[in-house]
């Protein structure tokens, strides 16, 4: 349970990818309580799926550990989030992201 | 009270097109560009709504496909390409038109259906992409009940049309009223299953306004007990919008089962109100996030109140950042609205009347400023020196007021090179610089003629085209460049291109062909250069639509010189060629010199006056046959003024002659005596001396007499004629 499962999604992020996204977080938190997920490729981020981000997170932080993001933000994906207020700036490297998406469980920080 | 909102809807979509063609403009450059796209909808819709309301039906139905299809761009489901933003300016141009000639019952012209058709066809294309023949204009036909509008448009009219008639909320739309809206938004749990993407929904609405959006995560669940089809976030939001009420309800409209929609228009405070700093505890008591007692037990420690809330677990950091959001846009809508009753909008002709009545209180004073000087009483100077000096700033101050910037000309501009400069095969980039410049807007509506002959000119003439440019080793594109500076009581703008520039032994082969020089003549290069400002000068080689006809740019001097101001041209052959105009700031107020002939008074523009020399009676007997006398090694032709305003009585034994340069030739006009400089107010004349020739308006001196002001391009005219026929 020490190592970090690493997870790398592409594309559009929609609705229709968000219960095979949840599935294969929880298959990576069985094995680790460390997650990192790689949103490079990601070019459309729906709200179904921010939400399982969400939780895979605050499961994470259950099992005593986190949820990460890595690789680079691109520019739509973070527009979207910044109009419907999930983040206030500007952001090009993901690992920013858990600072700003509202509530998102931080790494030893019980919310 | 139709009329003046008739009235009010037309000056105000008048600026929306100025404003619309520039964004287009903009928008050929940048077809992506979300912000430009958005900005042009909104001006565009606000043409509908409003056309709309105040019954300007064809308008709005004409423009509905407009709007449709440029929705399609900023949804991005199309590019605004050269022929939709082709498509964009013409549909512009026939609003404008429309708009002018005000005939509801008038059907639409072939051009308006042939546009209407075109955007149907790509309309059509969009929706069922099976579509592909496009409607003859002919076949098209004229859409007699008007086409179903958008939701959002559509609603926002039937609203408004139902709500009841009062002016406030008729003009609503038109007058950019902010207000500020607290929104709860809780998406229904399955409401991911009706297909809705509920973020996009919250980027519709961001489009109403100035927005802030706060999302409550807190109920989703961790993984194992969350349903991935199932929508687990709320917003707390804050909207600044001019777009009322139902624009906000508009966007929710096919989902308002599916959701729970809560709206609470906020007070703003009224402008300079201490109120305006809303409590951060009074927003969150009235948000239901924090009871009034857990407040004042915060508020005790004496600690800022959002960190107290916090560690105290009764706010968390998100409810904290959505009310102090809340807190800081109504600040920003007081700030706003403060602004909005800084700037009031006035009928220009109130303003004239402003200007007319402080002329009269300068001639008012300067007869005081007389007699008191008569009187040698001191007391009364006194008080006379202040009045000037408030007459002085009242003066400035309401000349300051009639002052506009510009650039709102440099911009009609833009379109005038982007049309011809396609029309004539040429790649032109017109750029601008001073546009905050300001001028009165009298001179800035006389400027608009000669600047458009000018450039027209320097497009035909002056540039090339891309493959003569590539020859010449320069970019293949060319640059128009219009600038403005102050400088002292005028402005100098400028007009210049990177084209072949003037061609002298053209110039001056033509000036001698004419007979506008001698063969043997030799002109200094600025001489030269000015000769194309002559009747009927050209040297084009062919006439072409756009000019050469020898006209235009003699009308250019002449009006620029009945505005009291000068050309100056330079040119350097194979790198262009720039004309400066030296314009006043001003046509309300003339520096002049004042002279007298037998009792009259007259004034001269100061501006053109070159020299003062005496006449003798005899000189003049000597010369006068061809009215010409010798001025520095020069025949200088004269006329006499008291013979040209047909003044009673002799002359004197001694006159002067004040030498002035108009129409870039020099004229003496004899006068009696020349009494000095004088700033005076211009005032027009009465509808008896109207049409007198040589007269530009009037204005009082200070014992109340009435001077006239000489307006000498006319007079140069008429004495040229006068010249012509004797020496025929």
């Amino acid at each position: 349970m020490k190592d970090t499962s690493r997870l790398v999604f592409s594309g559009a992020l929609t609705i229709e990818k968000a219960a095979d996204i949840a599935g294969q977080l929880k298959k990576a938190l069985a094995a680790s309580a460390q997650l990192s997920v790689d949103v490079s490729e990601v070019t459309d981020l729906d709200l179904p799926v921010l939400q399982v981000l969400y939780a895979a997170a605050r499961s994470a932080e259950k099992l005593g550990g986190s949820l990460v993001f890595e690789g680079r933000l691109q520019d739509d994906t973070c527009r979207k989030l910044a109009t419907s207020g999930f983040v206030r700036e500007k952001i090009t490297v993901a690992d920013q992201l858990i600072k700003q998406l509202p509530d998102f469980p931080v790494s030893g920080q019980a919310s | 009270m139709i009329d003046k909102f008739k009235n009010a809807f037309r000056e105000e979509a008048e600026e929306l097109l100025a404003q619309l063609e520039g964004l287009l403009l903009e928008l050929e450059e940048n077809p992506s560009d979300l912000e430009l796209l958005n900005a042009t909808f909104r001006a565009v819709h606000t043409i509908k709504g409003s056309a709309g309301m105040f019954g300007f039906e064809r308008i709005s139905r004409f423009v509905h496909d407009f709007e449709t299809v440029l929705d399609f761009c900023r949804s991005k489901r199309l590019t605004a390409d050269k022929h939709i933003v082709d498509l964009f300016l013409e549909s512009r141009d026939i609003v404008k038109t429309m708009l002018a000639e005000d005939n509801e019952k008038a059907p639409f012209s072939q051009e308006a259906l042939r546009i209407i058709g075109e955007f149907k066809h790509i309309v059509d294309l969009q929706e069922d992409p099976a579509a592909s023949v496009v409607p003859s204009p002919a076949a098209e036909k004229e859409p007699t009940e008007p086409p179903p509008a958008t939701v959002k448009a559509g609603s926002e009219l039937a609203a408004d049309q139902s709500a009841p008639d009062s002016a406030s909320t008729r003009l609503a739309p038109l007058e950019e009223q902010l207000e500020c809206f607290r929104i709860f938004l809780k998406p229904g749990k399955e409401i991911f299953f009706s297909g809705t993407r509920v973020l996009k929904l919250v980027a519709e609405l961001s489009e109403l306004g100035e927005m802030q959006a706060y999302p409550r995560t807190k109920d989703i669940p961790s993984l194992e007990e969350l349903n991935p089809e199932h929508c687990y976030v709320a917003w707390d939001i804050v909207l600044t919008t001019s777009k009322g009420i139902n624009s906000i309800r508009d966007v929710f409209i096919f989902v308002e089962d599916a959701i729970e929609l809560k709206i609470e228009k906020l007070d703003v405070p009224d402008a300079g109100s201490s109120a305006g700093n809303k409590k951060l505890g009074e927003i969150l008591i009235e948000r239901g996030i924090v009871k009034a007692e857990a407040l004042g037990d915060a508020l005790k420690s004496q600690r800022r109140l959002g960190e107290v809330l916090i560690e105290s677990k009764l706010v968390t950091q998100a409810e904290l950042n959505a009310a102090l959001a809340e807190q800081s846009q109504l600040r920003k809508v007081q700030e706003k609205t403060t602004e909005s009753v800084a700037s009031i909008r006035v009928a220009s002709e109130k303003l004239d009347f402003l200007v007319d009545l402080v002329g009269e209180l300068v001639t008012l004073q300067a007869r005081l400023a007389q007699t008191s000087g008569q009187l040698a009483d001191s007391s009364l100077a006194a008080i006379s020196e202040q009045l000037e000096r408030l007459v002085a700033q009242l003066r400035d101050n309401a000349m300051s007021i009639r002052m506009l910037p510009i650039g709102s000309t440099f911009n009609k501009f833009k379109r005038v090179v982007r049309d011809l400069s396609s029309e004539l095969g040429k790649d032109v980039e017109l750029l601008t610089e001073g546009a905050e410049t300001e001028l009165d807007k009298t001179v800035l509506e006389r400027l608009n003629d000669p600047l458009v002959h000018i450039i027209r000119n320097a497009l035909d003439h002056g540039l090339e085209t891309p493959d003569d440019r590539r020859a010449a080793n320069k970019p293949p594109r060319g640059v128009l460049k219009l600038s403005a500076e102050h400088s002292g009581a005028h402005v100098v703008i400028s007009i210049s291109d990177d084209g072949h520039g003037m061609d002298m032994k053209a110039i001056h082969a033509k000036a001698v062909e004419r007979g506008l020089i001698g063969a043997g003549e030799v002109l200094s290069e600025d001489d030269a250069f000015m000769l194309i400002f002559r009747p009927g000068f050209s040297t084009a080689k062919s006439l072409s639509s756009v000019s050469g006809r020898g006209v235009g740019m003699d009308v250019v001097k002449r009006e620029i010189d009945a505005l009291g101001g000068s050309v100056h041209v330079k040119s350097t052959q194979g790198a262009g060629t720039t004309i400066n105009l030296k314009i006043p700031l001003t046509l309300a107020i003339i520096e002049g010199l004042l002279v007298r002939i037998s009792q009259e008074y007259y004034v001269l523009p100061l501006s053109s006056v070159e020299a003062c020399i005496e006449l003798t009676k005899t000189r003049d007997e000597n010369e006068n046959e061809g009215r010409l006398m010798q001025y520095r090694g020069d025949l200088l032709p004269y006329i006499d003024l008291r013979e040209f305003f047909a003044v009673p009585g002799d002359a004197p034994e001694v006159r002067q002659v004040v030498v002035v340069n108009t129409q870039n030739e020099k004229l003496g006009m004899v006068v009696d005596n020349v009494i000095g400089d004088y700033q005076t107010v211009i005032k027009p004349l009465g509808r008896m001396l109207r049409n007198t020739n040589g007269l530009s308006g009037a204005t009082i001196l200070g014992d109340g007499t009435v001077a006239l002001i000489v307006d000498f391009a006319r007079i140069a005219i008429s004495a040229r004629n006068t010249f012509a026929r004797k020496a025929g």
